[in-house]
């Protein structure tokens, strides 16, 4: 039906018969027979009732006139004339067009399936219902993927298309919407979904929407509508309804429950799981604040309700708070509320939402460790000790204001932390490294024994060590399941400084009774047997190699005896003369102590004391200190190369001061003498060149004090000494 | 009694070697001894010894306390420098002290005869050497 000027026009003669006929278009058969119009009266070869009836009326009058009238017949108009003909073969001559209307609906339809070609809206008529002929548009058949030469366009066609599951609902809706005649089709105006196979064999999503076409009279004429892909929608439909699922879950889980209180109207609207943290369904609860409020125990109400009324008349936006509900069943059960308040532009309370919480389960760990937080709490700030209580996966769930206060670390947050909970490092009494799962707490989460005094020492950055003496003991529930550690602990670096000091001290009364016994003991022994061949000895000469030998022995014996009577004063005086030294003072005075030494080997020094200048010690100590260091250096000086002394001083990263002294001298075999270094020969001679003495006597002095001293030395290479003070 | 006997006297004390000296002369014997005032020096001699170059001593007096090699590092080298597995002389580990650990640690070293206590008179070398053959 395209818009040219179809025309038909028939020749009717005196006696009312069409003689003769023409048109430009078969458009017009729809209406007339045209293989039969010669001959026949002329309202028996058109089909259309209206049209015979309009022929007949108007060709019996005798004096026709001049006339036109439109008749409609469904969505087309005819434009029928009537032109009298002053012939003698003639009457009237008949021309039926189509209307302008309709051609101006064509083109309108015409635009329109333009603009909807390329749209997921797709439009229909059924406009034969009785041979099932339907009229599709374009963009109906680019939704279905197919083209118009695949399919023919037919509510029966259509049908094939549907998901078979869904066609006899499909078919039972039309049927319904036939009979009831009503405007739209399907529950709600919006129409049917529904799934259909378009061309490729997938199914797509549709929409289908349905209005009944009447004419004036209210007869039904056709059925128009249109499909809508919503394949988009529906998977975004698909994703929000997983989404939502997601979120019971999660909310189930977590035993949590949503909800909103549109405030104007006091509406409040429970998710599922509040009602079932609540122990109510739906029908039993109003939904309103008041019987929100009712749930709550009567000397918990007014908190509640002052939390909330405080939320909405002040600038808040946020609350929460915990209190207890009535279940149905008449136990208690703690809650946890949070909430937040939404104004609208009037800055007036609109909505609140929030989630409840059961954290009933929660508080039983507490409920378990004490009866009332208030009593346990009170009995842990009274100890002197650290205690810390750790849960099962050692986090620290509590603790008390000493257990920070005793490794000093006020600043820090320790709940939710574990043993680690501030920076330092953890040793044993032997100053090796304290492994984590070693520590007392964590030993007892793993076995769930006790550890009782477990000596601990805390490094701190500052260098600072404090020890600590532990206890832990687990805590069992009703049925004997480990739920929480109990950490003690108290403070007893100074207890452990003076066990150090006395060990220390008691190992050099150790050494010193041990050398007493064979350095004594040595000469005096050798004086007995002496004296006593003397005694028996005849001959003068052997008599005077006695003697002599007798004196050597009496020298030794004395020396001996000055030796360790130092060594004694030296434990008993040596706290009085710590003043603090200059090095370059110092070393000044005992270089001069020793310049012929000195001057006599040609000795160079290297001294360096730019890095640390002074120290706070015992000014004997310092001197004899270096006197000892300087002359073992000279006297194991190397006569292969001229010697070289450095002496030199820094602070270690503890602060401590360090002196180097080395030489490039013979060395020492490490290897062999490692540990008589600094040991106590029982032969001293009165001369210098006793090498045991020196060096012993060093030692025991830098000890004394709290210092070390180490040696490395390499035969031909050289020798340094370092003394941490 | 064997006549004479090939003796090491290891201790850095001169003293008592110079009385150990005079103990076996009051003994009118011509003994060979040998003094060496460290280990070192007495270990280098028994390497002479064992591999054949120096008589072998038949009485070893060895002192515990000395410099650069003591008496218990010295037995630990001899054991180990006895790969020819040869018979070692009697030694004798003297010393000035009665402290109970140097007996104990003696004990464990099998190559030692006795431990012996300073002073050391003549009387006690007589038994000495009649304890040889």
């Amino acid at each position: 039906m395209k818009g040219k000027n179809n025309y038909l026009s028939l020749y009717v003669n005196q006696a009312g018969a069409c003689v003769n006929y023409k048109s430009n278009s078969s458009v017009f058969s729809e209406i007339i027979d045209v293989e039969n119009i010669q001959g026949n009266s002329l309202h028996s070869v058109f089909k259309c009732e209206k049209i015979s009836d309009l022929i007949q009326t108007t060709t019996t009058i005798n004096d026709i006139e001049y006339s036109e009238h439109v008749v409609e017949r469904g969505r087309v108009h005819y434009l029928i004339s009537f032109q009298p003909v002053e012939l003698d073969e003639l009457k009237l001559i008949i021309t039926i067009r189509l209307s302008e209307i309709s051609k101006g609906i064509d083109t309108l339809k015409n635009n329109f399936e333009v603009a909807l070609k390329h749209s997921n809206v797709g439009l229909w008529v059924w406009y034969d219902m009785i041979n099932d002929h339907s009229w599709w548009s374009d963009s109906f058949f680019n939704i279905l993927g197919y083209t118009k030469e695949e399919i023919e366009p037919s509510m029966k066609g259509f049908l094939e298309l549907i998901h078979p599951q869904q066609k006899d609902d499909f078919v039972g809706r039309m049927r319904t919407f036939y009979n009831s005649m009503d405007e739209y089709i399907s529950m709600e105006k919006k129409g049917v979904e529904f799934k259909a196979r378009a061309k490729n064999g997938k199914y797509i999503d549709l929409l289908f929407t349905s209005t009944a076409i009447k004419d004036e009279n209210g007869e039904l004429v056709n059925f128009s509508g249109t499909v809508v892909n919503i394949g988009q929608l529906k998977s975004v439909e698909e994703k929000l309804i997983e989404s939502e699922n997601k979120l019971h879950l999660a909310l189930d889980a977590a035993n949590m429950g949503i909800w909103s209180w549109d405030i104007t109207s006091d509406q409040i609207y429970w998710s599922d799981q509040v009602l079932s943290i609540f122990g109510l369904d739906r029908s039993g609860f109003k939904g309103n604040f008041e019987s929100y409020l009712n749930l709550i125990p009567t000397e918990e109400k007014d908190f509640v309700r002052n939390c909330i009324e405080e939320t909405l008349n002040t600038n808040k936006s946020e609350f929460s708070f915990e209190h207890s509900i009535y279940l149905p069943s008449g136990n208690f059960k703690l809650v946890y509320c949070k909430g937040k308040l939404f104004r609208n532009e009037n800055n007036e309370p609109e909505r609140m939402t929030g989630v409840v919480i059961d954290i009933s389960q929660a508080n039983d760990l507490k409920v378990l460790l004490g009866q009332t937080k208030g009593r346990y709490k009170s009995v842990i700030e009274s100890m002197v000790e650290g205690v810390l209580i750790l849960d099962k996966n050692g986090k620290i769930i509590d603790h008390n204001n000493a257990a920070l206060l005793i490794i000093g670390y006020e600043e820090y947050d320790l709940i939710g932390n574990d043993l680690y909970f501030g920076p330092g490092k953890a040793i044993k009494e032997d100053f090796s490294l304290f492994p984590f799962d070693e520590f007392p707490g964590i030993k007892t989460l793993r076995t769930g024994e006790a550890c009782k005094n477990v000596t601990l020492g805390w490094v701190k950055p500052d260098k600072e060590i404090i020890w600590l003496s532990i206890n832990s003991e687990p805590i069992l529930d009703a049925q004997e399941e480990l739920i929480a550690v109990v950490c003690s602990y108290s403070d007893v670096t100074e207890r452990f400084n003076s066990v150090q000091a006395l060990q220390v001290k008691n190992r050099q009364l150790e050494d010193f009774a041990h050398i007493t016994s064979h350095n004594l003991r040595s000469p005096i022994s050798n004086l007995s047997i002496l004296l006593d061949y003397f005694e028996a000895s005849k001959d003068d000469d052997e008599r005077k190699e006695y003697f002599k030998n007798l004196k050597h022995v009496s020298n030794n014996l004395l020396s001996t005896i000055q030796v360790l009577a130092e060594a004694l004063k030296i434990q008993r005086d040596f706290v009085d003369d710590e003043i603090e030294l200059d090095f370059q003072e110092t070393v000044a005075t005992v270089l001069g102590l020793l310049s012929g030494q000195i001057m006599e080997a040609n000795i160079a020094f290297q001294i360096d004391f730019s890095n640390c200048r002074k120290i706070f010690y015992s000014q004997t100590y310092l001197q004899s200190i270096f006197i000892n260091l300087i002359s073992n250096a000279i006297k194991y000086r190397s006569l292969e190369r001229k010697t070289l002394i450095k002496i030199d001083t820094y602070k270690s990263e503890n602060g401590k001061v360090v002196l180097k002294i080395s030489d490039n001298g013979i060395g020492i075999d490490i290897q062999k003498n490692q540990h008589k270094i600094f040991g106590l020969y029982k032969t001293f001679h009165a001369n210098k060149d006793s090498r045991g003495v020196g060096l012993y006597m060093t030692k025991r002095q830098i000890e004394t004090l709290g210092g070390a001293i180490f040696v490395e030395s390499e035969i031909n290479v050289g020798t340094t000494f370092t003394i941490i003070f | 009694m064997k006549n004479k006997a090939t003796v090491c006297i290891i201790d850095d004390d001169e003293i008592f070697q110079f009385i150990t000296k005079k103990s076996f002369e009051r003994l009118e014997r011509h003994d060979d001894l040998l003094f060496f005032l460290n280990g070192e020096d007495a270990l280098v001699y028994m390497k002479g010894a064992i591999d054949g170059i120096n008589p072998i001593p038949d009485i070893i007096f060895l002192d515990i306390n000395m410099p650069i090699m003591d008496g218990w590092d010295f037995l630990n080298e001899l054991q180990k420098m006895n790969d020819t597995g040869i018979k070692l002389p009697n030694i004798y580990m003297v010393s000035s002290s009665i402290d109970d650990k140097d007996l104990i640690k003696s004990k464990t070293f099998t190559i030692i005869k006795d431990y012996i206590v300073k002073p050391i008179k003549d009387v006690n070398i007589r038994e000495i050497l009649n304890g040889l053959n």
